[in-house]
C-alpha cells in the first residue's frame, strides 16, 4: 500500500504539492490523472523515493520511501522521460539492475525477450526509438519483479499492439504477485480500462480518489427533453455540474445516483430521459470544471 | 507469497548491508569512464618509465639523473592532478547535473552515502591502481637497468596520488554545489584560486583607497596559502626545497615537502570529501541543471559575483578612464558595478534575464553596504594613513626604494636603523607625510597617469619631482608595519624648508655613514659556490682589484692599474668619511649639475669570505663592483685623479650635454 499524507513540496516558492493526501490500495491499479501542472511527477518522484518532501509522510507498506533501500527495492519506476547510460543496451542495463535489485528475475527476462522482440538486447537503448526504449523500460521493470510499479505517461509512444502486450502483462503481475501498479497519464479513455482506482490531481491536491466504479456512481449524464422548450428551474440540492442544451434535448451533469436522479427528474414528467453513465474522461473535466480549469466550454 | 511478504524478509537480510556501497555501480564506473583512467596512465607513463628507458647512459651519473628525472615528475604532479582530478569527478557525478539520470540513480536501492562512497571510491581506483603500477613498472624498469633506487619512486607514488586524490575531492565538493556540468569546472578554479584572488582584490582596493598602503605580508599570507590549493601543493613540491646533502656530496629532494603535500591532501580532501557527503544528503535533486544547488549557497553566489564581479568592474573602468577624479570616484562606479553584477549573478541563478523587480532590493543593500565600507577604508575609520608608530614601540625602521641623483650604486639603496636617534628621524620623516596626505594622494593617482610628476626651471633644472618611499618597522612586539609611498612630491621649495619630509628625507640620505650604506650596503656580490646575491661589503676588508674611469656620455672607459686603483680607493674612503663625496640630490637641481660630474668610477673588489653551512666553516673567494659618481666637492679624490693625470678625463654635467634628458624635458613640457 502507498501512502502519501499531508504532502508539501514548495519549488523557489511555488507549491507544487499542497497537503496531498492520497491512499494506493495494495493489488490495485491506480490511475493518477491531472492537468498539465497539478504535480503528477513530483508526487511520482516522491513515491519512488527521488524527491524528499518539505512536510507530511509518504510510505509504501508503511515504511518511509526517502533513503530507505528496504523499500526502493520493491519499486520499479518508468519516468516519462527515460534514462540509460551512454552507450549501454538492453542487456547491460539488465546487469546493471541485477545487482541493485535482489529479486531480478533472469528467467523472465528471457522469457520477455519474446514480447519484446522488436527490442535488439544487443543495440544501444539511446539508438532505439522512443517506442524501443519504453518497451525496453518494461522490459527491465517487470524482471525486477517489484512489488510496486511507478509509471509516469507509461505507454506513450507504444504502438496499440504493443500497449495491449504491456497492459496485460502488468495485469496478470497484478493478479498473480499483487504487484501495487501507479500509473500518471492523460490517456484517460485507455486508463479506464485497466484501473480500478482513480485520483484526480487539481494544484497540487487530490480532489478526489475513489475506486472507478464508485467515481463512476457518483456522477451521472441525464439526457431530457422536458414538457417546456425552457428547462424548468431545478431543486437547489440537486448538484448539476453542468448543462448543456442541442435542439429540444438538454443533457445535465449530476452528482449522485443514477436511480436517484432519474427519480427526482421524472417528476417535472418530461418527453424524455435517460441515465448514461459518464466516461473517465468526462468525469475529469466536470470535477475539474469547478477548479476554474479551463476546459469547462468544451463540448463533448 | 505476496510482495509485501517478500519486502519485510528483505529487509534485514540484504538492502541493509547495500545501502552504502553497490558493486554494480562500481564496476559500471570502471568501465564506462575507462578513457580517463587510461589516459590518465598513459600520460604518466610516458613521463616515467618510457622516458626512463629511452634515457641515454650516463654511467654512474644516471642512478642520479633518473632520480632527478622522478623528482621532476613530483613537480608535475599537481598539475596532472588538478587536471585529471576534475575529469574524473565530473564523470562520476554528472549523474546528479540532469534530472533523467538524476532520477534514474535516486530511485535505485542505494542510499545517497552509498552512491557517494561507491563513485568516490571509484575515483580512488582511477588513480590508485595507474599511480601503483607505473611505480612498479619504474622499479621494473630501475631493476633491469641496475639503477634501482625506490626512495624517489615511492616518494612519487605517494605524492601523486594524494595529490590526484585531493583534486578529485575538491572537484566533487565544488559539484555537490552545482547541478550544471559546465559550471563544475568554473567554481573549481574559482575555488582553487579564490582565497588569492580575493586577497588581490582587496589589496588592490585599499592601495586605491588608503595613502601608504603597503599590503603584501599581512598574517593572512599563510592561510591564504592555505587555501590556494593549486598555489599550495604546487610550492611544496617545488625543486626549490632541493638541498645539498654534504653526506651524500649531491642535492636531494628533502621527503619534507612531500609529506607536507601528502598530510595536507590527507587532511584537506578528507575533510572536504565529509562536507561534500553532508552537502550531498541535503542535495535538493529538484535543483539537477540549475547553477548553485544548495540554498544558502544561492545568495552567496549572487552576492558574491555581485561583490567580486564589481570591484573588478569597478578597478577597470577606474584604472582606464576616471583615476583623475579620485577613489570617491572609484566607491561610487564600484557600488554601481556591484549592483550591475549582483543582477548577472541573479540571472545566472534564476535562469531568466527577468530578475530586476523581485531582486532589487537585496542588491541595492548589498551596493549601500559595499559603498558604506569603500568609504570607511576611504575616510580612514581605522586610522591606517594616519597611523605613525611611538618611538618606544620600535626596534628597528627600515627605509628604502628611494630614488636619488646621481646614478651611481648609491641611487636605490635601503637603509636600516637600529639606532634610537636614527629611529626618531625616520619616525619624523613619517610624521611629516601623514601631514601632507591629501598631496600626496593626489600626486599618486597623476603618477599613476603615467605622468613623472617632475617639473623644470626655465634653465633645465628641475624643481619639482615625485620620489618613492617605504618605511617598514619592526615593533618591539615583533610584529612589521610597512608603509608603502608611490609618489611623495618634492619641491626645490620644500627642500629648504627643515622641517618639509623632503628636505629630512635629503638630510637622512646625506648622513655620512647612510651614504656609506647606500654604496656598501646593499650590493651585488659574486660567488663561486653560491652565485650572485645581495649583501653587504666591508670596505676596509676588501681588496682593491682594479678600478676605471667610465664616460656616461661617450662610453668608453679608462683602465686605471692596480697600484692606482687602490690610491684611487683610499683617496674615495678620504672623501666618504668627511661626507665630501656621495652626497644625494632628490632633485636634478642646479646644485646637483654643478657638483656632479657625469663620469663614474668603478672599482673591481674582492674578499675571502668566511661562511658557515651545516655547522662547518668554510672560505670562499667572492667579488663585487662597486660605482661611485665623482663630485667637485670630493678634494682627496680629484688630487689622486690629478695625481694620475686624468682629472681632465671627467666630464661635467651640463644640460647642452645630455641630449636625451632635454628631450624628455621638452616632451612633458608640451603634454603639460
Amino acid at each position: 500500500m502507498i501512502q502519501a499524507e499531508h504532502v508539501v513540496k514548495e519549488f523557489d516558492g511555488f507549491r507544487a504539492l499542497d497537503d496531498l493526501t492520497m491512499t494506493v490500495p495494495s493489488g490495485a491499479i491506480y490511475g493518477l490523472v491531472g492537468p498539465n501542472g497539478a504535480g503528477k511527477s513530483t508526487i511520482l518522484r516522491h513515491i519512488t523515493g527521488v524527491y524528499r518532501q518539505d512536510s507530511g509522510t509518504v510510505l509504501i507498506n508503511g515504511q518511509p520511501v526517502y533513503e530507505n533501500p528496504a523499500v526502493k527495492e520493491q519499486v520499479a519506476d518508468i519516468p516519462d522521460e527515460l534514462y540509460s547510460f551512454g552507450s549501454a543496451n538492453t542487456a547491460d542495463m539488465a546487469r546493471f539492475y541485477a545487482g541493485f535489485y535482489p529479486r531480478f528475475d533472469w528467467k523472465r527476462y528471457e522469457a520477455l525477450k519474446d514480447i519484446f522482440r522488436t527490442v535488439d538486447e544487443k543495440r544501444p537503448i539511446r539508438r532505439l526509438s522512443k517506442g524501443m526504449r519504453k518497451q525496453s523500460a518494461f522490459w527491465l521493470a517487470l524482471c525486477i519483479r517489484p512489488g510496486v510499479l511507478v509509471l509516469d505517461e507509461p505507454v506513450d509512444g507504444l504502438d496499440p499492439v504493443m500497449r495491449r502486450q504491456v497492459w496485460s502483462l502488468l495485469m496478470s503481475d497484478v493478479a498473480q504477485d499483487g504487484t501495487t501498479v501507479l500509473v500518471a497519464s492523460h490517456n484517460l479513455r485507455e486508463l479506464e480500462d485497466v484501473c480500478d482506482h482513480v485520483g484526480i490531481l487539481s494544484k497540487g491536491r487530490v480532489l478526489i480518489e475513489r475506486s472507478l466504479s464508485e467515481l463512476q456512481a457518483s456522477v451521472v449524464k441525464m439526457q431530457v427533453v422536458f414538457q417546456e422548450r425552457e428547462m424548468p428551474r431545478l431543486p437547489e440540492d440537486m448538484e448539476v455540474l453542468n448543462v448543456s442544451q442541442v435542439g429540444r434535448i438538454t443533457t445535465l451533469i449530476v452528482r449522485g445516483a443514477a436511480e436517484d436522479i432519474t427519480n427526482r427528474l421524472a417528476a417535472y414528467q418530461p418527453i424524455l430521459l435517460e441515465a448514461l453513465p459518464l466516461t473517465l474522461e468526462e468525469i475529469f473535466i466536470y470535477e475539474l470544471g469547478g477548479e476554474d480549469y479551463a476546459v469547462r466550454d468544451i463540448v463533448l | 507469497m505476496s510482495w509485501e511478504g517478500k519486502t519485510m524478509r528483505s529487509v534485514t537480510s540484504f538492502s541493509e548491508k547495500k545501502g552504502w556501497f553497490n558493486a554494480a555501480l562500481f564496476r559500471k564506473n570502471l568501465v564506462r569512464f575507462w578513457p580517463i583512467w587510461a589516459v590518465y596512465t598513459a600520460v604518466l607513463f610516458f613521463l616515467l618509465p618510457a622516458s626512463i628507458m629511452t634515457s641515454f647512459n650516463w654511467g654512474g651519473e644516471r642512478i642520479r639523473i633518473t632520480a632527478e628525472h622522478i623528482y621532476a615528475v613530483v613537480e608535475q604532479s599537481p598539475a596532472i592532478g588538478a587536471v585529471f582530478g576534475l575529469l574524473a569527478a565530473m564523470a562520476l557525478f554528472s549523474y546528479l547535473m540532469n534530472s533523467c539520470s538524476a532520477q534514474m540513480f535516486h530511485c535505485l536501492p542505494i542510499r545517497r552515502e552509498g552512491l557517494f562512497l561507491t563513485n568516490w571510491l571509484s575515483g580512488l581506483c582511477f588513480f590508485l591502481v595507474p599511480d601503483a603500477v607505473i611505480a612498479l613498472t619504474v622499479l621494473a624498469v630501475e631493476w633491469t637497468e641496475r639503477i634501482l633506487d625506490p626512495r624517489p619512486v615511492l616518494i612519487w607514488f605517494l605524492a601523486q596520488t594524494a595529490v590526484s586524490m585531493f583534486f578529485f575531492c575538491l572537484a566533487v565538493f565544488c559539484g555537490m554545489f552545482t547541478g550544471n556540468i559546465l559550471a563544475m569546472p568554473i567554481f573549481y578554479g574559482i575555488i582553487n584560486f579564490l582565497a588569492m584572488g580575493v586577497r588581490l582584490l582587496a589589496e588592490y582596493v585599499l592601495n586605491v583607497l588608503l595613502v601608504g598602503y603597503a599590503g603584501g605580508s599581512g598574517w593572512y599570507e599563510r592561510p591564504v596559502k592555505w587555501l590556494t590549493p593549486l598555489y599550495h601543493l604546487s610550492d611544496l613540491l617545488d625543486d626549490y626545497h632541493y638541498t645539498y646533502s654534504e653526506a651524500l656530496g649531491r642535492w636531494i629532494y628533502p621527503s619534507e615537502g612531500p609529506a607536507a603535500a601528502v598530510g595536507y591532501c590527507l587532511v584537506v580532501g578528507l575533510a572536504l570529501s565529509l562536507l561534500a557527503l553532508e552537502v550531498y544528503r541535503r542535495r535538493q535533486l529538484e535543483r539537477a541543471g540549475d547553477l548553485v544547488t544548495v540554498g544558502w549557497v544561492r545568495p552567496v553566489f549572487q552576492y558574491g559575483v555581485g561583490i567580486c564581479g564589481g570591484i573588478c568592474l569597478g578597478l577597470v573602468i577606474y584604472e582606464n578612464f576616471l583615476t583623475r577624479f579620485g577613489p570617491w570616484t572609484f566607491i561610487l562606479t564600484t557600488a554601481v558595478c556591484a549592483g550591475i553584477m549582483g543582477f548577472a549573478g541573479r540571472m545566472l541563478l534564476k535562469k531568466t534575464l527577468r530578475v530586476f523587480a523581485d531582486g532589487w532590493k537585496g542588491i541595492a543593500v548589498m551596493a549601500a553596504c559595499l559603498l558604506l565600507l569603500l568609504g570607511g577604508a576611504r575616510a580612514d575609520f581605522f586610522g591606517y594613513q594616519r597611523w605613525v608608530p611611538q618611538a618606544s614601540e620600535v626596534v628597528k625602521a627600515e627605509v628604502s626604494d628611494i630614488y636619488s641623483a646621481p646614478q651611481d650604486d648609491g641611487n636605490y639603496a635601503s637603509y636600516v636603523f637600529t639606532d634610537p636617534e636614527d629611529i626618531a628621524a625616520v619616525l619624523n620623516i613619517h610624521r611629516a607625510v601623514t601631514g601632507h596626505l591629501d598631496e600626496i594622494e593626489l600626486a599618486q593617482r597623476l603618477d599613476a597617469s603615467n605622468w613623472s610628476g617632475s617639473e623644470y626651471d626655465q634653465n633645465g633644472y628641475e624643481k619639482k619631482t615625485n620620489i618613492r618611499m617605504t618605511l617598514r618597522y619592526t615593533l618591539a612586539d615583533g610584529t612589521v608595519e610597512e608603509r608603502s609611498y608611490q609618489a611623495l612630491p618634492v619641491t626645490a621649495e620644500a627642500l629648504t624648508d627643515p622641517d618639509s619630509y623632503a628636505s629630512q628625507i635629503q638630510a637622512l640620505l646625506n648622513r655620512t655613514d647612510n651614504i656609506r650604506a647606500a654604496y656598501f650596503g646593499n650590493v651585488y656580490i659574486s660567488d663561486a659556490d653560491d652565485g650572485v646575491q645581495m649583501g653587504a661589503i666591508s670596505a676596509d676588508q676588501v681588496q682593491v682589484v682594479g678600478a676605471s674611469i667610465y664616460d656616461t656620455v661617450e662610453g668608453g672607459d679608462i683602465t686605471l692599474g692596480a697600484e692606482d686603483a687602490r690610491k684611487l680607493w683610499e683617496a674615495v674612503q678620504e672623501d666618504l668619511d668627511a661626507g665630501r663625496i656621495g652626497r644625494r640630490y632628490l632633485l636634478d637641481s642646479r646644485e646637483r649639475a654643478e657638483n656632479c660630474y657625469i663620469s663614474d668610477i668603478c672599482f673591481s673588489l674582492a674578499w675571502v669570505q668566511e661562511t658557515v653551512k651545516e655547522g662547518q666553516s668554510s672560505a670562499s673567494s667572492v667579488s663585487a663592483n662597486v660605482t661611485i659618481t665623482p663630485q667637485k666637492s670630493a678634494a682627496s679624490t680629484r688630487k689622486a685623479l690629478e695625481e694620475m693625470g686624468v682629472l681632465d678625463q671627467l666630464r661635467d654635467r651640463g644640460p647642452l650635454e645630455e641630449p636625451e634628458v632635454r628631450l624628455e624635458e621638452e616632451t612633458v613640457r608640451t603634454d603639460a
